[in-house]
């Protein structure tokens, strides 16, 4: 039985769809792809050719030296000076051109604070976190004897964030 | 039944969302409406004709809207083409570009070629020149109908069903394949997942196909045989008896291995898992149609009693395929690898995977079903002049 015109030329289009998009394929693979594996082998070197946005804590306290030393000392030690001044460079001439692109002004917010202090089932429980922390900003503001105090008092209120530990001992 | 929360920190995050519920349930319709096809054009079951070329259909307008529930799932959808453009072969997600265009193309020829009398027959006699030219187009500017050609027709379909089979067994078969190979997880990693997702869309394919062969030919869209329902009903049976081996197996293994996966898993079935897996999935979705289709094995069936039974059985097994994806899906990132901490889902309304998001892309399907068959009749055309009443015949008298 001799195959129909209709069948042919279907095949032919299959066939020529087949082709075409193999070649539009091909032709779409980046140049270095492969290069070390499945990846695109330039991706490495472009990314290195980026600029550090964040420089670490020592950068910070060339000049705010006293202030990396508070902290060091304190137990926010450990956390870099950028995780919390971390807001885009908002092109303050009063700041040194020594960080012209990052961040000064920290995030004063609670929930600055509560990223990592909330209460967290999949923390380490030794970590100090805040289940209910209106709860912890009442029973706490008498403690200080700081009677203005509500659900929203900033954090940085009672907390030096260089410092944060509060011994209570000191204050009564 | 007591267990300590400790989740580890990527465990937090359910990920695989109601769009990775949706996207095998829709495949799997794609798979299980293809196969209902395949049983009349490869193995020959008469009974089936009336459905035979609307199966065929409902597998392409569902086919159309399978990549949809992923692309809403990825944070980048425009690199969703990478994975073809550039892919890795020790992936099996790899394989879905071409698994998929290779099954669209089997499944658009399967469907040109059994609707090619009536593609030939609107290229000579529509009413107006664009229409005319549309389908002489289609037709590839072909216009034979001669007993030859339908004899060599009928050989390429049946060919093209044989190829299906396979490829739309692969096309849902991988998504099973991809959870059964997630070692990381006991509650995926079965070399019987790809059965029971495979059996499952079989289940599916068939339920969708009976609760719209009953719906449409009660409006006269479709040729009313109840031989064709019955014989839907038993593979329906028959489909179900094996899906629900395999995945009874699967849990007796995992009782009787009682390894440190199974203190998870039990935990996981006595505790998140109870409502939707142990009540609504095996109690409803599977008990209900199963007894049911059994009940009617012996019935007769030219009787409302039949049908109505048909249609109950059908609904609730859908609905059980659509159960178990969720409690696959669902289920088995409700725990944590830490095994001793669990967490909720709680799907949104308007999240972009959200509820709104899941009805829709499970509605679309049907509209462009509704176009699909404006454009190509749903009914055989030989039937319209054998058979009795000639209702409404296949011209597509609205274009
Ligand atoms: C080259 C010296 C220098 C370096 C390095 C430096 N600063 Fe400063 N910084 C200054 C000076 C000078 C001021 C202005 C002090 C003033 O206005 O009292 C300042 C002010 C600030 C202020 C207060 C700005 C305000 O709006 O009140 C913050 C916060 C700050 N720096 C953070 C940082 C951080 C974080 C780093 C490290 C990434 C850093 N600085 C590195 C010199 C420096
Ligand atoms: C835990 C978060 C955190 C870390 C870490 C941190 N800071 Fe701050 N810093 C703050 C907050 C919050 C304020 C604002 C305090 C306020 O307004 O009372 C602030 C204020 C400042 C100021 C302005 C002081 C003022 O009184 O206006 C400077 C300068 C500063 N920080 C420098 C640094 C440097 C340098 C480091 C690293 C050695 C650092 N900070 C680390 C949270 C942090
Ligand atoms: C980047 C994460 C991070 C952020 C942001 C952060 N902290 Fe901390 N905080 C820590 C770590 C780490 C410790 C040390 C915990 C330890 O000693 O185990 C700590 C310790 C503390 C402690 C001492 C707890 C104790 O009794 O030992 C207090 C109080 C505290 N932080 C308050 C704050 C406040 C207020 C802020 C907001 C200005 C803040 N933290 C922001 C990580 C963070
Ligand atoms: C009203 C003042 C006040 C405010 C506001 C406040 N704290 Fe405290 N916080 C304290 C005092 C006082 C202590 C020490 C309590 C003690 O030692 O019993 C403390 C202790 C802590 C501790 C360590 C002890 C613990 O419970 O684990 C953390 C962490 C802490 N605060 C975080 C925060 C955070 C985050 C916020 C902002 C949401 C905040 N605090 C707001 C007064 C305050």
């Amino acid at each position: 039985m001799r195959t129909p015109k209709h069948l042919k030329r279907a095949l032919w289009i299959i066939a020529l769809l087949f082709v075409a998009g193999n070649a539009v394929r091909l032709l779409a693979v980046p140049e270095s792809f492969g290069q070390f594996g499945e990846f695109r082998g330039a991706h490495l070197s472009e990314e290195r050719e980026r600029d550090p946005v964040h420089r670490g804590s020592e950068v910070c306290g060339e000049c705010h030296d006293e202030r990396l030393e508070e902290k060091n000392n304190g137990a926010h030690g450990p956390i870099p000076c950028e995780n919390c001044h971390f807001q885009p460079y908002a092109g303050d001439e009063t700041h040194p051109e020594a960080h012209p692109e990052i961040s000064q002004s920290p995030d004063r917010s609670q929930r600055a604070c509560l990223t990592c202090h909330q209460y967290f089932p999949a923390r380490p429980q030794a970590f100090p976190q805040l289940a209910n922390f209106p709860e912890h900003i009442a029973t706490n503001g008498p403690k200080l004897k700081k009677d203005d105090v509500g659900a929203h008092t900033l954090c940085v209120h009672c907390h030096n964030p260089h410092d944060p530990k509060i011994d209570l001992g000191q204050n009564g | 039944m007591t267990y300590s929360e400790y989740l580890f920190p990527n465990d937090m995050h359910i990920y695989w969302s109601l769009m990775i519920v949706t996207y095998p349930f829709i495949t799997g319709l794609i798979a299980g409406a293809f196969m209902a096809s395949a049983l009349f054009h490869v193995f020959g079951l008469q009974e089936l004709k009336p459905i035979s070329r609307f199966a065929l259909l409902v597998s392409l307008a569902f086919m159309l809207c399978a990549t949809l529930p992923l692309l809403f799932h990825l944070g980048h959808p425009e690199r969703a083409l990478n994975v073809v453009v550039t892919p890795h072969w020790h992936s099996a997600m790899a394989g879905f570009g071409f698994i998929y265009s290779f099954y669209l193309v089997v499944l658009t020829m399967e469907i040109w070629l059994s609707y090619w009398e009536e593609i030939v027959t609107y290229g000579r006699t529509s009413a107006s020149g664009m229409k005319k030219t549309f389908w002489r187009a289609i037709a590839l500017g072909a216009g034979e109908t001669s007993d030859d050609i339908k004899q060599a027709n009928k050989k390429a379909i049946y060919i093209l069903g044989l190829i299906g089979i396979p490829s739309a067994c692969t096309l849902h078969g991988y998504v099973g394949f991809i959870f059964g190979s997630l070692k990381s997880n006991p509650w995926w990693s079965t070399p019987l997942m790809p059965q029971v997702f495979l059996l499952s869309a079989i289940v599916s394919g068939l339920a969708l196909l009976i609760v719209m062969y009953v719906a449409l030919s009660s409006k006269g869209y479709l040729t009313w045989s109840t031989k064709c329902l019955k014989t839907l009903c038993f593979y329906l049976w028959l489909a179900m008896l094996f899906y629900m081996i395999s995945e009874g197996l699967e849990i007796l293994f995992f009782y009787y291995e009682s390894s440190d996966a199974w203190f998870v898993i039990s935990t996981l079935l006595f505790t998140k898992l109870w409502v939707s897996f142990v009540v609504v999935q095996i109690g409803i979705g599977v008990v209900v149609p199963f007894t049911l289709l059994s009940i009617m094995l012996f019935m007769k069936e030219d009787q409302g009693l039949y049908t109505t039974m048909a249609v109950i059985a059908a609904a609730t097994a859908l609905f059980e395929v659509w159960m178990m994806r969720w409690n696959i899906v669902i289920g088995g990132q409700q725990f944590s690898k830490s095994y001793v901490g669990f967490r909720s889902y709680h799907p949104e309304w308007l999240d972009q995977e959200g509820i709104l998001t899941t009805m829709g892309l499970s509605l679309l399907p049907f509209f462009l079903l509704y176009v699909l068959t404006r454009i190509l009749p749903m009914r055989e055309a030989a039937e319209a002049t054998e058979e009795e009443k000639p209702l409404q015949s296949g011209e597509p008298a609205e274009q």
